[in-house]
């Protein structure tokens, strides 16, 4: 999945073989394609099949992104449990462009929890604040101060935070 | 830590999605639009893991060899880079170089690591451009997070330096058979009195002394009129003649026979300043003289003869051609003639003819460039002068017979010799392994005793006095090996 391709020589046939299927893309195609058609039937299976061909295309997330964009199209605001369903069955999609096949138990792990969570805080937000724009910003804002604590955690951790800084 | 532009985008895509479910209404995208931002808050959570993995247990060093150059040579700087235990992210150490030297591009001067990777070295030729004590005291240290979604930069401290020296002699020995002489310049004080600005002394008037010579404080003082004298003050007109041949180029960068040389000459010129002597000068090359300047005492005089020394450079023939050098004197050519009598080989026939020339080798070195120089500078004198010699032992005749030429028509003369001994390669080589080849000592040995003999011939002449220009350290291990000797 990270073999890196030379962009000048850039064809469907080199793109395809840098982008090798791993068995994570199999099974998030496949729960993705099973998640959604056990509501939408065959729109479903077509479904599945623009993620398999948008996670053999491409290295990142866009498999990922392309089974989000698929499922608004298909069922629109739908209940907890099919949006909860559809998330989990994307989550492998997510691991298999963060981590390169086999993966380590303990980063998956982790990943699955932060993901867990960040879905959580996500439908927490959707549920509690009145307006969608309230939910986006909360929750961009939260995102935005956990990455920049962790810039500053980094900064001081490595020493790199001179006196007059650290007063400020 | 500085995000990556990949981080950008998938930030990009992020955003995207939450603006999606606005626009939509719809808690999906947003959803979405958090799962990202779930992975990029892990991302930057294993990077800061790694960077403080690498920033404890990476350890570099640098090291410089030789740790003593000349301005202009270069050294290999070695960075070596260790970490205790794999690192599962790209790490790159790169040598600092201080903006004084000059270094090879980026890639060259820096180690980089695989994840599976512990240990690298990389070994890299600066050139150092200016003198001093030059440190290479510090490595950037770049660490990537494994996806490639964060950078960061640490340095570590180091401590290597390089003694960077000018090129320039250091330590110049100016003596006379190992013992360090004094300048040869001072005050002229002549002992005669006459016209002049410093007084001598007061005597009563005599007939004959005209009235501006009457001092007439003492006349008053003394009720008898007394004139004051003042000492006289001579010039001497400063002949210097420096050989700046191919030959005189013998020696390390910035330490060759010329730079000692240079730096006699310099303070002659620097001497004659001081007492406003008048100055001439004659550069001389291999085949002529190159430059001629004076005799002229302007403050100009001194300055332009000073900047051409700074600025001469002898050609890179290394040595002077030895059969011009060396010319047979005729009783030594008529010796080896007669051994020839009754010798019928080719061998005799052929060198027959070299050795009938019974002309004086004296008329043979005048059309030398040395000679010729000399001769020259002490035709143009026609008042008190002081004839100055720089040049080596190489050419023991021409030089002989230019001092001869000299000693008889200046008013002083004075040779300053450096000793090709102490700058061949292989009395080089010895000077710096103190512990090197005892032949070596004794060819070194030998050389300096065969130099001391000439100068002292050279002293003999009348008028003359010759000096040695050396450096101070291979001077002293002379005199010292010469001392144990003894």
């Amino acid at each position: 999945m990270e073999t890196p391709v030379n962009q000048s020589e850039r064809t469907i046939r080199t793109v395809l073989d840098a982008n090798e299927l791993t068995p994570m893309d199999a099974a998030g195609v496949l729960c993705f394609t099973l998640a959604v058609s056990l509501t939408d039937g065959l729109w479903g299976v077509a479904a599945g099949a623009l993620v398999l061909v948008a996670a053999a295309a491409s290295e990142g997330p866009l498999a990922f992104v392309v089974a989000q964009l698929t499922a608004v199209s298909l069922f629109g605001d739908a209940g907890l449990v099919a949006l909860g369903a559809t998330q989990l069955a994307a989550f492998p999609l997510l691991a298999s462009a963060a981590y390169a096949w086999p993966p380590d138990p303990a980063r998956v792990a982790r990943l699955a929890a932060g993901y867990v969570v960040a879905l959580g805080v996500a439908w927490a937000l959707w549920t509690t604040l009145r307006w969608a724009w309230q939910a986006a910003l909360v929750a961009a804002v939260l995102a935005a101060a956990v990455a920049y604590g962790l810039h500053r955690y980094e900064r001081v951790a490595l020493g790199l935070v001179d006196a007059t800084e650290a007063e400020r | 830590m500085l995000p990556t532009r990949r981080w950008a985008a998938l930030a990009g895509v992020a955003c995207f999605l939450a603006v999606y479910a606005v626009v939509l209404d719809e808690s999906t995208p947003l959803v979405a639009a958090c799962g990202l931002a779930a992975w990029l808050v892990v991302a930057q959570v294993d990077a800061v893991g790694a960077m403080r993995a690498v920033d404890r247990d990476l350890s570099a060093t640098v090291s410089v060899e030789p740790t003593s150059v000349f301005v202009g040579d270069r050294a290999a700087v070695t960075l070596t880079a260790s970490l205790s235990e794999a690192v599962d992210a790209p790490v790159e150490v790169e040598l600092v170089a201080p903006p004084s030297v000059n270094a090879p591009e980026r890639p060259r001067r820096t180690v980089a690591f695989d994840p599976s990777e512990t240990e690298g070295s990389v070994t890299c030729s600066v050139e150092f451009p200016v003198a001093g004590r030059i440190a290479f005291d510090e490595v950037a240290v770049d660490i990537e997070g494994r996806a490639g979604f964060f950078t960061e930069t640490v340095t570590l401290d180091l401590d290597a330096r390089c003694l960077v020296e000018p090129p320039a002699p250091d330590g110049i020995h100016v003596g006379r058979g190992g013992e360090l002489v004094g300048a040869t310049f001072g005050d002229h004080a002549s002992d005669q009195t006459g016209p002049g600005l410093v007084p001598h002394e007061t005597r009563q008037y005599l007939p004959g002394d005209t009235l501006s010579q009457v001092d007439w404080k003492t006349t008053a003082r003394m009720n008898h009129p007394h004139i004051r004298e003042f000492e006289s003050e001579s010039d001497y007109l400063l002949s210097l003649v420096v050989d700046c041949g191919s030959h005189m180029n013998r020696g390390p960068t910035g330490r060759t026979m010329l730079s000692y040389a240079r730096e006699v000459a310099l303070g002659l010129v620097d001497a004659a300043e001081s007492h406003a002597d008048p100055v001439s000068a004659q550069f001389v090359g291999d085949a002529a003289t190159t430059w001629e300047f004076g005799p002229s005492s302007s403050s100009n005089a001194y300055q332009t003869v000073r900047r051409r020394l700074l600025a001469i450079a002898p050609t890179t023939s290394p040595h002077r051609p030895v059969g011009a050098s060396r010319p047979v004197a005729p009783e030594d050519a008529r010796k080896r003639s007669r051994r020839l009598d009754g010798d019928d080989s080719a061998f005799a026939a052929t060198l027959r003819p070299y050795l009938s020339d019974g002309e004086s080798y004296v008329s043979r070195v005048s059309d030398r460039p040395l000679f010729d120089a000399v001769k020259s500078a002490c035709s143009r004198s026609d008042r008190q002068d002081h004839l100055v010699l720089v040049t080596d032992d190489s050419a023991k005749v021409e030089t002989y017979e230019a001092v001869v030429v000299a000693s008889k028509r200046s008013s002083q003369t004075s040779v300053f010799l450096t000793p090709t001994t102490f700058f061949d390669d292989a009395a080089e080589s010895e000077t710096v392994d103190a512990g090197g080849a005892g032949g070596a000592r004794d060819a070194d040995a030998a050389g300096f005793v065969a130099f001391e003999e000439f100068r002292k011939r050279l002293e003999r002449l009348p008028n003359v006095t010759a000096y040695e220009v050396a450096p101070k350290s291979a001077m002293a291990l002379a005199t010292g090996r010469a001392t144990a000797a003894e």
